[in-house]
């Protein structure tokens, strides 16, 4: 028997954060299979900066923000002599709030990983300034606890907005394969960043 | 060439290098919109010329950054040059709080205002481009004539940039590229003579060379600045095509360092709105040329450009105007003749003349008419397989290799080279011209079916690493036709086309003619046979009548014969 509305408990703290990871799942470990090792070499460090820049910088078209996240890897790679991966087709800006609420949820989240990375990032030599001032930065943002507090206020009930957070969230993590898919591509093994 | 450097080469004309989302680091760009001059793109190496973060320039004006004299010099220069025009120079001036004396250049596209800045180099001349360009001119169009332009066009731009190496390289109708002049320091190989092959500059690339008439890397080892950001408000990728400044091709910088080649500047040659060829300058060490050297070698290139065109246009008015007196003599003696169809073939000297060809042939009613070099009749099908085979069936076709359409692929009775017109398309019939096959000593720069590689098997390309002369001797080939052979050959085959429908227009009166001249003749047997009909009811007359039918009869045979006899002269 469906319950009425109001005899309904209202939704569980982290309960639309709980969606999106479920949502993602899949994708998220795709990505994280891709750095099963961490950032274990300048080859992977390559590729990982290589591949979040380009990413970055289609985030920020998606979500029409200013370019902080792609400038402090653009920085990164002039430090790394790398080229960046060209634009491809058209990376549309995201038309609703809930789907711009997906996009930005895989970045922030991204957040948490950074401090791990920064610590093998410095351990291969790079640090904020020299190579590492993405991780450097994202790694002490306080962009998850605020993401956090939107997802929360976030009715996880109201099925179209969490249907369009959860489409904007899988598209980025989708882009994010597709980044380092080509960044793997353009650093094979055993390179540390010469361009190809 | 193996599957994989075909891969390799395919993969590298795909890269859209006007995308390169990139700048080189000796400059920083800045794109605006207009009329507010809201800036919406920056280079990420902004900083060092402004001390300002990407972040606080970004959808602010320019006028917050730059002086308004500066912003009018930009608007000039816009307003001057127009949407898709090369970049313009604009001003010079003291930017940042550093007040770094630079170089702005401006160009716009997408509906921005680009704006690219490069600190003056120290010690850069303050000769205007303009006389500086003047002079050099002057010294090449005094040197002497023609046969030798290339050679001083080389020596002058050496003059002007100092580069190690200054190179004229001339595109094949292949787009392979030969240097056909070089100035160098004598302690360098020399490069003269030597063929590169098309891939060396791919088909994308030559497209752009188009417009963007003037390339410069400063130094091959460069980190490339990524543009913030490097798409449209629209979401499309940034269009580069036109920045002096735009990043290049890791692969192009991959080759420039497996040459040896440390800084390197091109400049365009275009003729007739195809790239001629390119005034190639290499450098060992890295080497900046300031904008204003730029900019008189870009207008040198102009005037080098303006001789080549003028030049390759005198010939082809020569070739077009031996095509029309050809034409006008051909249309006179067909005037001439009952039928001109018929006269053809022997006019095949003259049509001969029409092109500069060593043979003509003429397929007319599956007959095969040639003079002078041509291959024999047996070859006609496959030359005819080959007009099939092409691009557009029924139009002028050509080609200067035989394996377009000998079987063998090899010359046939040392014939290469077909051009071929149709002259009435719906029967089949063609004017072919040949060239002979021209045993050619090439010496390429490396090996050209090495060009490029897929290392690792996941896509990534890496150039040819040598460049050692690799001679290879071509056999197939004859000079290739130009379009001017082909302007040529069409006009005479629309000539030939129109004699040929209005032959094939009487050819259809007469036909009616001869049908119903049958039917007459049928009719009139019918009669004859009728009238020896009746002599079967006549045996009963008499001697007398007898003899006198017996003389109508004669005179009626008489009468037929004779009229028989006058029609066989006639149709004789």
């Amino acid at each position: 028997m469906i319950p009425a509305p109001h005899a309904m408990p209202p939704p569980a703290p982290g309960a639309a954060r709980a969606r999106l990871r479920a949502a993602t799942r899949e994708l998220h470990e795709s990505v994280d299979g891709m750095f099963a090792r961490g950032l274990d070499s300048r080859c992977s460090y390559g590729r990982y900066v290589l591949g979040m820049h380009r990413f970055a910088a289609d985030y920020e078209i998606a979500v029409r923000a200013l370019p902080r996240h792609s400038a402090w890897l653009a920085d990164d790679l002039s430090r790394l002599a790398l080229a960046p991966l060209s634009a491809r087709a058209t990376q549309r800006p995201a038309a609703l709030a809930a789907t711009c609420l997906g996009w930005e949820y895989v970045m922030a989240g991204s957040s948490m990983g950074a401090r791990r990375m920064l610590r093998d990032a410095c351990g291969l030599g790079y640090q904020d300034g020299t190579g590492a001032t993405f991780l450097a930065r994202h790694a002490v943002c306080d962009d998850w606890n605020a993401m956090r507090q939107r997802l929360d206020a976030l009715d996880a009930d109201d099925a179209p907005r969490m249907a369009q957070a959860e489409a904007g969230a899988c598209a980025a993590f989708a882009l994010v394969l597709d980044c380092f898919g080509r960044s793997f591509e353009r650093i094979p093994q055993g390179r540390t960043g010469s361009p190809t | 060439m193996n599957p994989e450097t075909r891969r390799a080469l395919e993969i590298c004309a795909s890269e859209p290098i006007h995308l390169s989302g990139a700048i080189q680091p000796h400059g920083y760009l800045v794109s605006c919109r207009l009329p507010d001059w809201s800036i919406q793109h920056v280079s990420a190496n902004i900083e060092e010329l402004t001390g300002l973060a990407p972040e606080a320039m970004l959808r602010h004006s320019l006028r917050e950054f730059i002086t308004g004299d500066v912003i009018q010099s930009i608007a000039e220069a816009v307003d001057f040059s127009g949407p898709g025009a090369p970049a313009q120079r604009a001003a010079v001036a003291n930017i940042g709080p550093l007040a770094t004396l630079c170089e702005v250049g401006v160009h716009v596209a997408d509906g921005l205002v680009h704006i690219e800045v490069e600190p003056q180099p120290r010690g850069a001349g303050q000769r205007s481009p303009t006389v500086v360009a003047q002079a050099m001119i002057a010294r090449v169009a005094q040197g002497g004539g023609d046969e030798d332009l290339h050679q001083r066009v080389a020596e002058q731009v050496r003059l002007l940039t100092g580069y190690d190496r200054v190179m004229v390289y001339r595109f094949q109708h292949d787009d392979s590229g030969e240097v056909v002049a070089e100035a160098r320091d004598p302690a360098l190989p020399p490069y003269l003579g030597l063929r590169y092959p098309a891939s060396d500059i791919p088909a994308q690339a030559r497209r752009l060379y188009l417009h963007n008439r003037i390339r410069i890397i400063p130094d091959t080892g460069y980190a490339p600045v990524p543009l913030l950001p490097d798409r449209t408000a629209g979401g499309q990728p940034l269009d580069l095509g036109q920045m002096a400044l735009r990043s290049v091709s890791p692969v192009h910088l991959q080759y420039l360092a497996n040459m040896g080649v440390a800084a390197s500047m091109s400049i365009s040659i275009v003729a007739g709105g195809r790239l001629w060829g390119l005034i190639a300058c290499h450098h060992r060490s890295p080497r900046l040329l300031s904008p204003g050297i730029r900019a008189a070698a870009d207008l040198f290139g102009l005037f080098v450009s303006m001789r080549v065109a003028a030049r390759e246009q005198n010939e082809a008015a020569r070739v077009e105007e031996d095509a029309r007196s050809v034409c006008d003599t051909l249309a006179l003696r067909l005037g001439q003749v009952s039928d001109a169809r018929l006269a053809l073939g022997g006019e095949l000297d003259l049509l001969r003349r029409a092109v500069r060809a060593d043979g003509v042939a003429l397929l007319q009613s599956g007959h095969w008419h040639s003079a002078g070099r041509a291959p024999p009749e047996s070859s006609m099908d496959d030359l005819m397989a080959w007009v099939g085979r092409s691009a557009n069936p029924g139009s002028p076709a050509r080609t200067g290799h035989a394996a377009d359409w000998s079987p063998s692929g090899e010359a046939v009775d040392g014939i290469a080279g077909v051009l071929a017109v149709p002259t009435d398309p719906a029967r089949g019939e063609w004017l072919f011209y040949f060239r002979c096959e021209q045993v050619e000593d090439v010496r390429w720069a490396g090996r050209p079916d090495e060009a490029a590689k897929i290392v690792g098997g996941n896509g990534r390309i890496d150039p040819r690493s040598s460049f050692e002369a690799w001679q290879e001797t071509v056999r197939g080939s004859a000079l290739p036709w130009s379009d001017a052979d082909l302007r040529a050959a069409s006009r005479l085959g629309l000539l030939l086309r129109e004699y040929s429908r209005r032959a094939g227009a009487l050819v259809e009166v007469g036909d009616l003619q001869g049908r119903r001249s049958r039917m007459d003749v049928r009719h009139h047997r019918d009669r004859l046979a009728q009238l020896s009909e009746l002599l079967d009811g006549m045996v009963h007359v008499g001697p007398a009548e007898t003899a006198q039918l017996s003389e109508r009869i004669t005179q009626l045979e008489d009468e037929l014969q004779s009229l028989i006899d006058a029609s066989s002269v006639a149709a004789h």
